[in-house]
């Protein structure tokens, strides 16, 4: 953790001082701006962990502090560099983005570098609590199951058509980096990476979003692989085959927000599909209701993720010998140990906004859902079926930007 | 909802008499551009497009008043439709995904109207009283 914090603050002290320089020869050049979040958590049950949170408050699942510099190179042209630090241990402090941006006029927009992926409506502002009135958007959705960020290139036009005020957004690129899930992160390339996202206002109230997203993957799951190469060893290829996370995934996204001066609806689905007997294929979606007068939104929102069955291979014979016997059970449990369960939830939350950059927050919600790679971790073997797959997540957290 | 609107700016129009602005010559905005050609008008859901970094068939750079401000209240409650908070929120979704930047903010009324008058192609908004140089267009106005 030392080492995790260490660099990205040095990075922070260099970067300030070099820029502290600059703006004193270009002080409009420069725009410093930044986000930080406090944020605590308390699940209410001792069987299992979620998201990171156990029946124990904790403050450091998702507080951060975040610091980004805009510097104009010229009229059209500036460079841009996020840096975050945060105190989960799943997730590296550093460089979260860092990238060029090119603007020859209102319509056009293209930027290269380090970025987040817009896979739905937050997905690039997650760590941004102050863009959104959760503490933790829907999990079904939002969670960290996917790789965060990519290194490409991305295109953005936006256009006027009657009552019609859009954008649309080509990207394209890759990613080497981890992806985490219950506590351990896999090394993980993504390659192909190309995504479109359509964006439009239509009249005043109403938000439309969509996009699509495809790519090929490769999760290195260690000793998961190292049992597929015994697997395949000992012949049975299919059944080595079903173990490997590799593959092309697509993503598709819907989403809509209705927005009146005192009150707000919306609803967002996502669909994705693999070619990977190991990567389920997945089905979510939330729908929000908020009530807002003046400086306090309530809101409610209900949100399900829904997964495929997954099909194992029946290829190893059961019964035959002792070794065999062994490779069968061994097979069906690996398969069991990286299954995705379902989980529903309902969410209650409150946001206050103290000042035009300070808000407050508490929300609590109510999850339904088995033991799975992306919902709950158990935190023994018997409070594995201990567990009566409900349990309640309360926070509460400081949102600011700066 | 229109009852939430009247008592948000009730709230907001108290909050300004301690300020000293006057609450009645507030309670309408102008919208006003410098441009050439002097026939453009705006609809409103041109204006809100404007001021929130959309894109409409007419080119022009949005410059605003703070966020404290009476006329930026009145401007959020009838044009924008809604909340400061809900506004801010909006811009730390845009600015921290890279996609649009808020508005140039001028300090004051008058240095609003200084900066709108010596720049070509600027629009702002401004209290429905304040007089507007002739070189100026009025391109939107809520009801008065």
């Amino acid at each position: 953790m030392r080492k995790r914090l260490h660099r990205p603050v040095l990075w922070c002290l260099l970067i300030v001082c070099f820029w502290t320089g600059l703006s004193v020869q270009a002080e409009e050049k420069l725009a410093i701006s930044g986000f930080g979040r406090l944020v605590a958590g308390y699940l209410d049950d001792n069987n299992v962990s979620f998201e990171g949170y156990t029946n124990e408050l904790s403050f450091s699942e998702q507080s951060l502090l975040a610091i980004q510099a805009d510097y104009h190179l010229t009229d059209t042209l500036s460079v841009t560099s996020q840096l975050l630090a945060h105190n989960n241990s799943e997730r590296d402090s550093g460089i979260e983005w860092f990238y060029l941006t090119y603007e020859p006029n209102s319509q056009w927009l293209f930027k290269a570098g380090k970025m987040r992926t817009p896979f739905y409506h937050y997905s690039d502002v997650l760590d941004v609590g102050f863009a959104y009135a959760w503490l933790s958007p829907p999990q079904q959705l939002y969670s960290a199951f996917l790789f965060n960020q990519y290194e490409g290139v991305s295109g953005i036009h936006r256009f006027s058509l009657g009552q019609v005020s859009g954008a649309i957004e080509l990207y394209t690129g890759r990613y080497n980096g981890n992806t985490s899930f219950q506590q351990k992160r896999y090394p993980t390339d993504i390659d192909n990476l190309q995504g479109v996202v359509f964006n439009a206002i239509v009249g005043n109230h109403l938000k439309l979003r969509s996009s699509y997203i495809t790519a090929d993957f490769a999760l290195d799951l260690e000793e998961i692989t190292e049992f597929a190469n015994i697997l395949r060893g000992a012949g049975f290829v299919q059944s080595a085959n079903s173990l490997t996370m590799e593959g092309e995934f697509d993503i598709y996204q819907l989403g809509a927000i209705y927005e009146e001066f005192d009150y707000h609806l919306a609803w967002e689905w996502m669909k994705i599909t693999s070619n990977t007997i190991l990567a389920p294929n997945i089905a979510s979606y939330y729908v929000q209701g908020g009530y807002v007068f003046d400086s306090v939104t309530a809101h409610l929102t209900f949100a399900n993720l829904i997964t495929s069955d997954v099909e194992p291979v029946n290829e190893i014979p059961f019964g035959v010998n002792p070794g065999l016997d062994q490779l069968f059970i061994a097979y069906n449990t690996t398969l069991q140990r990286t299954k995705a369960s379902d989980l529903k939830s309902l969410t209650l939350g409150v946001r206050w906004d103290a000042g035009v950059n300070v808000a407050f927050k508490a929300e609590v919600s109510h999850y339904q859902g088995g033991v799975g790679i992306s919902t709950f971790e158990p935190l023994s073997e018997s409070a594995a079926s201990a567990f009566d797959e409900r349990a309640n997540l309360y926070q509460f957290g400081m949102e600011f930007v700066f | 909802m229109r009852y939430f609107m009247k008592l948000s700016l009730v709230l907001v129009c108290w909050g300004a008499i301690g300020s000293g602005e006057s609450v009645a010559e507030s309670r309408d905005v102008v919208v006003v551009a410098n441009v050439e050609n002097k026939n453009i008008r705006l609809d409103k859901r041109e204006v809100r497009n404007l001021f929130m970094g959309n894109t409409i068939d007419v080119v022009l750079e949005p410059v605003s008043l703070p966020p404290e401000t009476l006329t930026r209240a009145v401007f959020n409650t009838k044009i924008i439709g809604l909340t400061e908070s809900r506004i801010q929120s909006y811009w730390s979704q845009m600015r921290f995904s890279g996609r649009s930047k808020p508005p140039k903010e001028m300090q004051d009324v008058e240095n609003l109207l200084a900066y709108i008058s010596t720049h070509k192609g600027t629009v702002a908004f401004f209290p429905a009283d304040v007089p507007i140089p002739d070189h100026l267009t009025v391109v939107y106005q809520t009801r008065q």
